[in-house]
């Protein structure tokens, strides 16, 4: 037997002859024993018979007149456009092959230099940090979108300023999707031919800039030409060093020490551990230290921390490792200064570590030990399946290494040191 | 899709104005009730219906016969006509001589088709008014489902095309609608206790 629910479910599709015989019956068998669902099947039967009966009416008058005007309107933009559209295409070949070219050339430099940089001298102690070189770029972004409402033609001209940094930025980290964009978009592929280091930007502006001039067919375009070589001197005035040398590929880690003296260690340690929890802190493992190489001594001297903070040597100090998101250090240090009193803190300076050489190293052990690997594998080398095994562990732990280096990028490690008043 | 009309199309598709006229030409009323049932308003309607059309005409190039093509025009209809209450939804304007324009066009139109006597008009508008009310009342997807089921009379599977939803999605939500619909007019008006279902 039907349940009232289920009778109502049904009922649409009753009424629109959409229920299979057996159905059909099922469904009929109990309406006729229900006064409630026979009730509501009359009703449902009544709105649609209403509904039915609604009258259509005519489309209005002179509909199809205005239709027409309006696209034989449609047509004649159209024609318009298109014969913009043929003379973009013209030079979106020849402007795509030259920024396709041009940002080919600066990526290989910056590969190129960057090699050179590892080689020589480390790329310590820069403050610039992403972070800069994004605010940077949105400077550069604020300018050309104040200048848009006014002149379509200086919105146009502004596109190689606006691409610049982000080009910078972008070339650096995927070059593949920076050219595939110059082919994609007509409109900004002329603009796009002035890019390229600042090194030999002047002379391929010259060239792009014509290109861009006559295609643009405007003097705004000359106007804005003296813009773009501002960026080099712009970048040379800040200590953020965006153009010279790639940051991509430089991983960093950034380490800072907080010496806290208290009464009571562990119940500090209990409000750090709160307060790194809400400001999406990580509490780090103790085996972290194995990477830390920086001056402060205390760091490596309480490496003896576990992840429920209680330390077991070194008496009464217990000590824990932090990472903090970058963008959150600061509110971080303001809660425990808040907290805990700043009188009782010690704020070290935040130092920041090259990582790229023991990535490098990483990833050279790497390639060695899967190289051994498949050396034992193929009978070549080593002595038996034992060696494999042992090879097997370290590629984890190196590449596990490799992970951690990799992962502390935009993270700050805090170490925080709590000793008995 | 017939040879004529797909010659039609070709030559829409290539900009022809005149030969994509002739192509809507049989989709027009419909299209139009439809507006017109979605939004309420004559005027609105009418607009709508022209949006409607422009946007077929850009977009025949995208038309890749997956559908038929009357289909295709319809989900644009519905789509447009969604666009608009959403649009309303957020301005929430009132327009006040509506009804009496409505009136007015409903009549007209009634005495031209039906020449019914001026009794069964006047009541005739009465009840057509109250479900219009009523149906503008629905929510979004309710009054989408009425107008295209039981107003223009499209099946369940059209509806299921037209609305890019599934047939069991489209099933309830009619079952849905009729019932709001009911409850609607039930706490209105007393159309429902009258004797119309013979």
């Amino acid at each position: 037997m039907l349940k009232c629910s289920e009778a109502i479910e049904m009922m649409s599709m009753y009424i629109d002859s959409r229920l299979s015989n057996s159905e059909k019956a099922t469904f009929e068998e109990h309406v006729n024993s229900c006064k409630s669902c026979s009730e509501e099947l009359n009703e449902l039967l009544k709105v649609v018979k209403l509904c039915s009966e609604i009258p259509e009416v005519e489309v209005p008058e002179g509909f199809k007149e205005k239709l027409y005007t309006r696209l034989m309107e449609l047509n004649e933009n159209e024609e318009g456009r298109s014969k913009t559209v043929q003379f973009w295409n013209k030079y979106l070949k020849i402007g795509s092959t030259v920024a396709a070219a041009l940002i080919l050339v600066v990526v290989l430099k910056g590969i190129w230099g960057n090699m050179s940089l590892l080689s020589s001298d480390k790329f310590t102690g820069n403050t610039s940090t992403k972070f800069a070189a994004k605010s940077e770029a949105k400077a550069e972004y604020a300018e050309p979108a104040k200048k848009e409402p006014n002149n379509f033609g200086i919105a146009k001209a502004d596109e190689p300023v606006r691409e610049q940094p982000k080009k910078e930025e972008l070339k650096k980290e995927e070059p593949g999707a920076a050219a595939q964009r110059s082919v994609e978009t007509p409109k900004m592929s002329a603009s796009q031919a002035s890019v390229g280091s600042p090194a030999d930007n002047k002379n391929k502006n010259v060239n792009s800039k014509m290109l861009a001039d006559s295609a643009q067919n405007g003097s705004e375009s000359k106007k804005e030409a003296p813009k773009s070589p501002e960026i080099p001197s712009r970048s040379s005035n800040s200590d953020v060093i965006v153009f010279d040398k790639p940051k991509s590929n430089t991983i960093v880690k950034k380490d800072v020490a907080i010496a806290i003296k208290s009464e009571s260690p562990p119940v500090v340690l209990e409000k750090v551990k709160t307060f790194a929890a809400a400001n999406s802190g990580e509490i780090q493992p103790s085996n972290f230290n194995k990477t830390v190489t920086t001056s402060s001594t205390t760091m490596t001297a309480s490496s003896t921390t576990t992840t429920t903070g209680s330390a077991a040597g070194a008496g009464s100090t217990l000590s824990i490792i932090i990472k903090v998101p970058e963008s959150q250090y600061a509110v971080f240090t303001n809660i425990l200064k808040s907290n805990i009193g700043a009188n009782l803190m010690e704020i070290g300076s935040v130092s920041t570590q090259d990582m790229t050489e023991e990535l490098d190293a990483d990833n050279k052990k790497l390639d060695e030990l899967n190289k051994s690997i498949k050396d034992a594998g193929d009978g070549k080398g080593g002595t038996g399946t034992q060696d494999v095994d042992s090879l097997k562990n370290e590629l984890e732990s190196t590449e596990k290494e490799i992970q951690q280096i990799k992962g502390s990028t935009d993270y700050i490690y805090v170490t925080i040191t709590i000793s008995k008043n | 899709m017939s040879e004529g009309e797909r010659n039609l199309l070709e030559k829409a598709k290539n900009g022809d104005v005149l030969a994509f006229e002739r192509l809507i030409t049989e989709y027009q009323k419909k299209v139009f009730n439809i507006a017109f049932r979605m939004v309420g308003n004559y005027d609105d309607a009418s607009e709508l219906t022209q949006e409607v059309f422009i946007r077929v005409f850009k977009s025949l190039k995208n038309f890749k016969e997956q559908s038929l093509f009357s289909t295709w025009i319809y989900k644009i209809t519905t789509n447009v006509c969604l666009d608009e209450i959403r649009k309303r939804k957020k301005r929430k304007v009132v327009y006040l001589d509506e009804e009496i324009k409505l009136e007015e066009n409903e009549v007209k139109r009634q005495i031209e088709d039906d020449k019914p006597t001026p009794e069964m008009i006047a009541e005739k508008n009465e009840i057509s008014k109250a479900v219009n009310d009523a149906i503008e009342s629905l929510s979004e997807e309710h009054r989408t489902v009425i107008v295209l089921r039981d107003l223009q009379g499209f099946s369940y599977e059209e509806i299921a095309k037209i609305t890019s939803c599934p047939e069991g999605t489209v099933k309830s939500r009619i079952n849905r609608a009729r019932q709001a619909l009911k409850e609607i007019l039930k706490c209105k008006t007393e159309l429902l206790d009258c004797e119309f279902v013979k």
